[in-house]
C-alpha cells in the first residue's frame, strides 16, 4: 500500500536502467526542475524557419538535486554513466501528472563541507515531443 | 563546488528559457534520522570496511574506528596489507541518514535556465496554482507546434 500524502507534490519517479521499471525517488529528491522555452515571440525572433522554430520550441531540459541513497535513487540513477537509455520520469502535484522521456546525462555526487552526501543529474527530454499535465 | 555537470546545451540561450521548479531543501525539509528510521540495510545485517594505513585516510579512519567509535568488529589483515573489518548487525552504521520532514514544497517559477542563476519570478503557495501555470505554458507551446 503506498504512502497517502497530503502534500502537494505526492510522486517522483524516474525507470530504472531497463527504461520501464518505474521508481519512486520522491522520498530522495530536494528540488525538481524543467527549463522550457519561456515563450513564441522570443522563439520567432531568434531563428528563421518554421522547421528550426519547432526544434527550438521542443527543447525542454530537466534537472534533479537529492540526497545519496544507496538503496533508492541511487539504483535508478547509478546506470547512468553506463547505458544511454530514455527513462520515463513522472512528476505527480495535486493529481496532475507530467510523463516525460528523459536522458539522463550525468550524475554527480558531492560530499558539503557540513557532511551531506548530495547527487545532481541533469536530462534532456528525449522524444522532442512537448510534456503535456494529464 | 564540484564538477560541472554533463549537461546537453540548449539550443535557445538562457534569457529566452524560464524555469518551473519545486524545491524542498535539506535545511528546511529533511531532519536527521537514526538507522532504524530509514531501514538501514548496514545496521540490519552488519557490514564490511576495507582500510589501508599506508594512507592518512586510512590511519584517521583506523583511529576512529578503534579508539572513538565504541563499534565492535573483526578485523582480518588481507594479503596486500590492508584491513578488512567486518561489522555485526545491530549497530549504528556511519553514515548521517535524513528523512524528509513531509512540508509542502516550495514552487517557483523562473526567469531563465540553470545557465542564468536567481531571478525567481513567483512563488506560488499553492501546488494547484503552480501546475496550472506551468499546464497552460505547455499548452501554448503545444498548440504553435501543432500548427507548425
Amino acid at each position: 500500500m503506498a504512502k497517502i500524502s497530503g502534500l502537494g507534490w505526492t510522486t517522483l519517479s524516474v525507470d530504472l536502467s531497463d527504461g520501464t521499471t518505474a521508481t519512486d525517488i520522491r522520498n530522495d529528491v530536494t528540488s525538481f526542475e524543467f527549463a522550457t522555452p519561456r515563450g513564441v515571440q522570443e522563439v520567432t525572433g531568434v531563428d528563421k524557419s518554421a522547421f528550426e522554430r519547432l526544434l527550438l520550441l521542443a527543447d525542454f531540459s530537466i534537472t534533479m538535486k537529492g540526497v545519496f541513497n544507496a538503496s533508492l535513487s541511487h539504483t535508478v540513477f547509478r546506470t547512468v554513466s553506463s547505458t544511454s537509455v530514455a527513462r520515463t520520469t513522472s512528476l505527480a502535484i495535486a493529481s496532475q501528472t507530467l510523463a516525460n522521456e528523459c536522458l539522463y546525462t550525468d550524475y554527480s555526487i558531492e560530499r558539503s563541507d557540513e557532511g551531506e552526501l548530495t547527487w545532481e543529474s541533469p536530462g534532456v527530454l528525449s522524444d522532442g515531443t512537448v510534456p503535456l499535465w494529464a | 563546488m564540484g564538477r560541472p555537470l554533463f549537461r546537453v546545451e540548449p539550443k535557445m540561450p538562457a534569457q529566452h528559457m524560464q524555469t518551473f521548479k519545486v524545491t524542498a531543501p535539506i535545511s528546511t525539509h529533511r531532519r536527521p534520522a537514526t538507522c532504524e528510521e530509514v531501514d538501514c540495510a548496514h545496521q540490519r545485517d552488519g557490514w564490511k570496511m576495507i582500510i589501508d594505513q599506508s594512507t592518512d585516510l586510512g590511519r584517521q579512519q583506523a583511529y576512529y574506528i578503534k579508539e572513538l567509535s565504541g563499534r565492535h568488529y573483526k578485523a582480518t589483515r588481507l594479503e596486500d596489507g590492508r584491513f578488512e573489518l567486518i561489522f555485526t548487525a545491530g549497530q549504528k552504521c556511519f553514515a548521517q541518514h535524513t528523512v524528509s520532514l513531509e512540508r509542502e514544497a516550495n514552487y517557483l517559477v523562473k526567469r531563465g535556465d540553470y545557465r542564468l542563476p536567481g531571478g525567481t519570478v513567483r512563488r506560488h503557495t499553492r501546488a494547484e496554482d503552480w501546475v496550472e501555470e506551468f499546464s497552460e505554458h505547455q499548452d501554448k507551446l503545444k498548440t504553435i507546434i501543432e500548427k507548425g
